[in-house]
């Protein structure tokens, strides 16, 4: 326990941000063309979730279910190589997609419903942000667009697309359980990021606090309220 | 303990080195800052060798791979040495095999691995798995990593040595931790290598630990000399002390590396490194004098104020 006290986050690290970066520029570059192909496909989901239709909702939950098993690829044969742990965090996305198709199932809540407004707006956000902005965001630290993190592809903004889709279609407290796999990968991703001294953590931790908001607003506000 | 060019040649035509990969040939043009001994067997080994943990680890990433074998054959070239790594470091064990099997000439490489597992029975697999990435049939040196279930591996470790299938026993700690078992394994057990963190600021070691080696004949390998680079970042912008000339240092990297080998119990440091310009220069900071006991202390107490 003693000996445990003295390491520091930095201990566990096992690769350089370099070698991480690469990783999605190397999958892009195996995928081609696609990347392309799940770059329009995400803003095909942000129209259908805004044409508010049930069976369009049920599509947009089936595809972010396929897009849990694209970075559940990602990490079983691209991160799990530096990193062996990954291995189950690939499992972790493979049982985020099997949730994702048993929310599609069960069911989804009318988008106009009022109570969940600012469930609502948190989920447009993060949708609008892990399809249209994520995969930019690099630019701004620097990184060249071929390293491009991709919902489907890359596990942060698959993540992140998840929050957003169950923060739309499942407000309450059960959304929050649905949301249990992609809210961890996303805290630890942040924590893996400021460890290797990347500022775009500090973008993942702002995008958690914000499904933090939008989610207590609407489970611990008392309901007509929100 | 430096040698003299005399020592050197007779040491290195009566040594047990190169175990992994036939009799080393360390160059005629060494000086004698350049090679140490490992006390038990004699065996000359360059003062600078090569970490791999992180830099190594790039998966089977082609332009990574490519920059980490030119790391290994610039090390080759600069007289070779220690290799240091563990199956703890994710995908370096295969890194270092990819660059060995570029290599015209491996014989100057001595290679450390290290068995990381706290289940004894694991071991032998581990190591046999290890063997296979490197592309060796024997190590020259095997390591209890962070001294995980040492007693078991230990055990292992000494047989197969004895079986004539292992060059040296050693034991790994870093960052200062269980320097007391450490001390303990050292007295009671007959091995030829520690593996410690010292640095100028990391400077527990020289308290018990480094006397120790040197009186029980164990060599010393040094880990994190720069603290995983930060020691450097530290330093970066900041102009070289006037004693730096004295030394022959360069730069930071250089004062760092140069102050590590100074300590007369150190056999060999091993800096990590993902660049070719960075290996040149740590291997460069062998040649040169080096700090005595007294610009130690001085340079120890400069870098603290710093
Ligand atoms: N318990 C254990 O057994 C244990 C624990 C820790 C370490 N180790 C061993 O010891 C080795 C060394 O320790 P370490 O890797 O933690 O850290 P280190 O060698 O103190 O520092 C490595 C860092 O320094 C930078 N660097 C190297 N040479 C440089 C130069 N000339 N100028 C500027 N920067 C330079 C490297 O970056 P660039 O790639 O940019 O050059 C790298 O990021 C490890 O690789 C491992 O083999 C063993």
């Amino acid at each position: 326990m003693g000996t445990w006290l003295t390491y520091a986050p930095g201990d566990f690290l096992m690769f350089g941000p370099e070698v991480y970066w690469r990783l999605f520029e190397l999958q892009n570059r195996a995928l081609w063309p696609l990347p392309a192909i799940v770059g329009l496909a995400g803003v095909a989901c942000l129209l259908l979730v805004a044409t508010r239709r049930p069976v369009a909702i049920r599509s947009v939950l089936m595809l972010a279910a396929l897009a849990c098993l694209g970075a559940a690829h990602f990490l079983a044969t691209r991160y799990a190589p530096i990193n062996a742990p990954m291995v189950y965090a690939a499992w972790g996305f493979g049982l985020q997609a099997l949730v994702m198709t048993i929310v599609a199932v069960i069911g989804s809540r009318n988008l106009s419903d009022r109570d969940g407004a600012a469930a609502t707006a948190t989920g447009w956000a993060l949708l609008g942000y892990a399809t249209i902005l994520h995969p930019f965001v690099g630019l701004a630290f620097g990184r060249p667009l071929a390293q491009a993190e991709l919902v489907g592809i890359a596990p942060d903004p698959t993540a992140l697309a998840c929050l957003g889709v169950l923060s739309l279609v499942w407000p309450g407290r059960w959304g929050i359980a649905w949301s249990a796999i992609p809210f961890l990968w996303c805290v630890f991703s942040a924590a893996t990021l400021r460890t290797l001294g990347e500022p775009q953590g500090w973008v993942l931790i702002a995008a958690l606090l914000l499904w933090f908001l939008g989610r207590s607003t609407f489970v611990f506000i008392p309901r007509g309220r929100a | 303990m430096p040698l003299s060019r005399r020592d050197l040649l007779c040491g290195v035509s009566a040594a047990t080195a190169g175990f992994a990969f036939g009799r080393p040939a360390w160059t005629a043009t060494a000086s004698p800052n350049d090679v140490r001994q490992i006390p038990s067997t004699q065996t000359p080994v360059p003062v600078i060798g090569l970490g791999s943990w992180i830099t190594f680890n790039v998966g089977d990433d082609p332009a990574l791979l490519e920059q980490c074998a030119d790391v290994i054959a610039a090390f080759a070239e600069e007289g070779g040495g220690m290799i240091d790594c563990s199956p703890m470091y994710g995908s370096s064990p295969d890194t270092i095999g990819y660059g060995l099997e570029r290599l015209e000439d491996p014989s100057t490489i001595f290679s450390a691995e290290k068995v990381w597992t706290s289940a004894p029975g694991e071991g032998p697999d581990q190591i046999a798995r290890s063997a296979e990435k490197w592309g060796v049939s024997n190590f020259d040196l095997l390591q209890v990593h962070n001294l995980r279930a040492w007693e078991a591996h230990l055990d292992h470790l000494f047989s197969m040595k004895d079986a004539g299938r292992l060059g040296h026993v050693g034991v790994t700690t870093s960052h200062g931790r269980r320097h007391e078992t450490l001390e303990r394994i050292m007295r009671a057990h007959p091995i030829d290598v520690v593996q410690l963190t010292y640095n100028a600021f990391d400077r527990e070691a020289e308290a018990r630990l480094l006397p120790l080696a040197q009186d029980r004949g164990i060599a010393v390998i040094v880990n994190r000399p720069y603290r995983r680079g930060a020691l450097i970042d530290r330093f970066r912008g900041a102009p070289l002390p006037g004693w730096a000339p004295e030394i022959g240092a360069d730069s930071w990297a250089q004062v760092l590396l140069k102050f590590a080998i100074s300590h007369p119990a150190v056999t060999t440091a091993i800096p990590a490194t993902r660049k070719v310009a960075h290996l040149r220069e740590n291997k460069a900071a062998a040649r040169g004098p080096l700090p005595n006991a007294a610009l130690r202390r001085r340079i120890a107490d400069d870098l603290s104020r710093l």
